[in-house]
């Protein structure tokens, strides 16, 4: 064995820093890693939860899954959420951040705690307060477009296939601009000033010095967030379930809901996983690519 | 060419209170809607959970806590807050000091063999978890909910709490071990403490997420005696569908704690975000 000398004060020190990380380190064997390892392996058995047999079918599950057109249309609906996190949510936080950011900002506090406060609410309280805001019947938003006299876009919000998505989307970056901007706030106070005072020293405009001085700077940042958007859009759950559980017609399906109706609906457990084995492997590809960015920038 | 400059000032400033108040009110808006509809008194027919409550009353609220069981939620959510946050964060700042702090042969392997876990997602294992809890009579328990997370929590805290403990100077701990502290005493009394602001805001946040947790509880709690609140309020919300004011009592009181745990600790929460999320 290299590397430790079995000298007894190295041995020692060894064992001391071990009680440090042990308890720890079990804990995290025992409840990630490890079931990590079981839904792999579960992946590749038809089982259904209660028998005591489970079937090896090697990669029969996963064969299945890419034939379902219930996946690809969860997946592309996850990539929807993708692009609009990215779009709404992320340049509705940074636009926020540079209104806050200006000179003599009267209550800057009490925007800045108010924008991310939507952020701290249960999911499931989000979906319920939303729920009443798109009712067909006493909700606000339809009865405001009534009053305008667009009774044409009064719609059945959750209802309706072809809005759901965007629906839930409006529910889900209500509770994601305020992160965003408090992120970019943070961004903007580490800028160093003395670019800006360069450039307004060499007579940019402020058009100018945005887009070649302050985006350039930002640029980490916004990586940062976009990666950010990507693995939360992945891994989005709670506000679908609370509020269409997937539905109508699996018009708002998601992985995550497809894959828990499959294990514990439908009693599919050997599906189930590969399912979720397919959402790790793309969120781990994802997140280390945001690790090493962010390894890089140290 | 002042006068101009001056105008197109002016404008500015309008737009940007414009945008600013408008985006306040989108922000509070959807919430004050929800608490004020708690307080508009049953009436014959149905009521316009919009209307601003003209003779406000406290009877929903009484009702979604008593009879609603809100108060059996609200306790099994603390009953699960608490010893969660307390020994994850107990757990972490051990581990954080050892990986930041200590020399020992394999740190930086095990630290990444850690790491690894940060970009597993829970529905990776939720299934396994299930049938373990299960095969240890769990399912149905508070202990479902606590014991999972002192592993799935490790990641992201020991993340943390390394980088903490990173930042500070290690001479205190030569002090320290000169003046005859052993390690563990050193953690405890030298190092622990100067994380304060650290272990502040991890608290702030293991907290807020224990609160709004609803994936692992949804999976693990068929019985109503167990369930804590966002579960709890979905369910709730489905028995009493038609009765919108007490829904709205149900969200109010599930919603209220966390909202002055937040407004209480408003800095911890956005600056904790910050370190987590831009320095790592």
């Amino acid at each position: 064995m290299s590397g430790p000398t079995w000298r007894s004060g190295h041995l020692w020190k060894w064992a001391k820093a071990m009680l440090f990380i042990l308890p720890a380190l079990l804990f995290y064997i025992i409840f990630l890693f490890i079931p990590v390892c079981n839904t792999i392996q579960l992946s590749f058995y038809d089982w259904d939860g209660a028998s005591s047999v489970m079937k090896f079918i090697g990669i029969e599950n996963y064969k299945e899954i890419f034939m379902d057109d219930i996946f690809w249309k969860a997946l592309s609906h996850n990539i929807f959420w993708i692009v609009f996190t990215i779009v709404v949510p992320v340049l509705t936080g940074f636009f926020l951040a540079v209104l806050l950011n200006q000179k003599g900002i009267r209550g800057r506090m009490l925007f800045k705690v108010t924008f991310f406060m939507p952020a701290v609410v249960s999911l499931v309280a989000v979906g319920i307060i939303f729920e009443w805001i798109y009712n067909p019947s006493f909700g606000i938003l339809d009865r405001a477009l009534k009053a305008i006299g667009l009774n044409l876009l009064a719609l059945d919000w959750l209802g309706d296939p072809n809005v759901v998505l965007w629906a839930l989307l409006i529910a889900g970056s209500w509770t994601y601009y305020g992160f965003c901007m408090v992120i970019y706030m943070a961004a903007f106070s580490g800028l160093d000033v003395s670019y800006l005072e360069v450039a307004r020293i060499e007579g940019a405009n402020p058009f100018q010095t945005f887009f070649y001085v302050v985006a350039p700077l930002l640029r980490n940042t916004t990586t940062l967030l976009v990666l950010n958007s990507l693995i939360g859009s992945f891994k989005v759950f709670d506000i679908v379930y609370v509020m269409t559980k997937g539905g109508p017609y699996y018009s708002s399906e998601v992985i995550s809901t497809y894959m828990f109706r499959t294990a514990f609906n439908f009693s599919e457990v050997g599906k189930g996983a590969a399912i979720s084995v397919v959402l790790a492997v793309i969120i781990a590809c994802c997140s280390s690519a945001y690790l090493k960015y962010e390894e890089r920038e140290d | 060419m002042k006068q101009n400059l001056v105008s197109h000032k002016f404008t500015g400033k309008v737009l940007t209170y414009f945008f600013l108040i408008l985006f306040f009110f989108i922000s509070i808006l959807p919430i004050w809607w929800i608490w004020q509809a708690a307080l508009i008194p049953k009436g014959p027919t149905n009521i316009d959970p919009f209307a601003f409550p003209t003779n406000p009353t406290f009877d929903n609220i009484v009702e979604a806590w008593t009879v609603g069981k809100m108060s059996s939620y609200m306790i099994n959510s603390i009953l699960v807050a608490v010893p969660r946050v307390a020994v994850v964060l107990f757990l972490s700042s051990l581990a954080g000091y050892a990986f930041g702090k200590l020399k020992f042969f394999g740190r930086d392997k095990v630290f990444s063999f850690i790491l690894f876990g940060m970009m597993i997602p829970i529905q990776a294992m939720a299934i396994p978890l299930y049938y373990n809890i299960q095969r240890l009579g769990m399912i149905n328990t508070r202990w479902a909910l606590i014991l999972p997370y002192f592993g799935l929590s490790m990641p992201f805290d020991i993340f943390m709490m390394r980088a903490f403990f990173k930042s500070l100077p290690s001479e205190l701990m030569e002090s320290a071990t000169i003046d005859g502290c052993n390690e563990f005493q050193t953690f405890l009394h030298i190092m622990l403490p100067l994380t304060k602001p650290a272990l502040l805001a991890l608290m702030v946040f293991e907290f807020m997420w224990s609160w709004n947790d609803f994936f692992l509880p949804m999976l693990m709690i068929y019985n109503d005696e167990y369930r804590t609140l966002p579960l709890g309020l979905m369910y709730f919300s489905g028995r009493y569908a038609t009765d919108q004011s007490l829904v709205a009592a149900g969200v109010m009181i599930s919603t209220l704690p966390i909202i002055v745990v937040y407004i209480i600790f408003q800095r911890q929460f956005v600056e904790g975000l910050t370190v987590g999320a831009v320095k790592g």
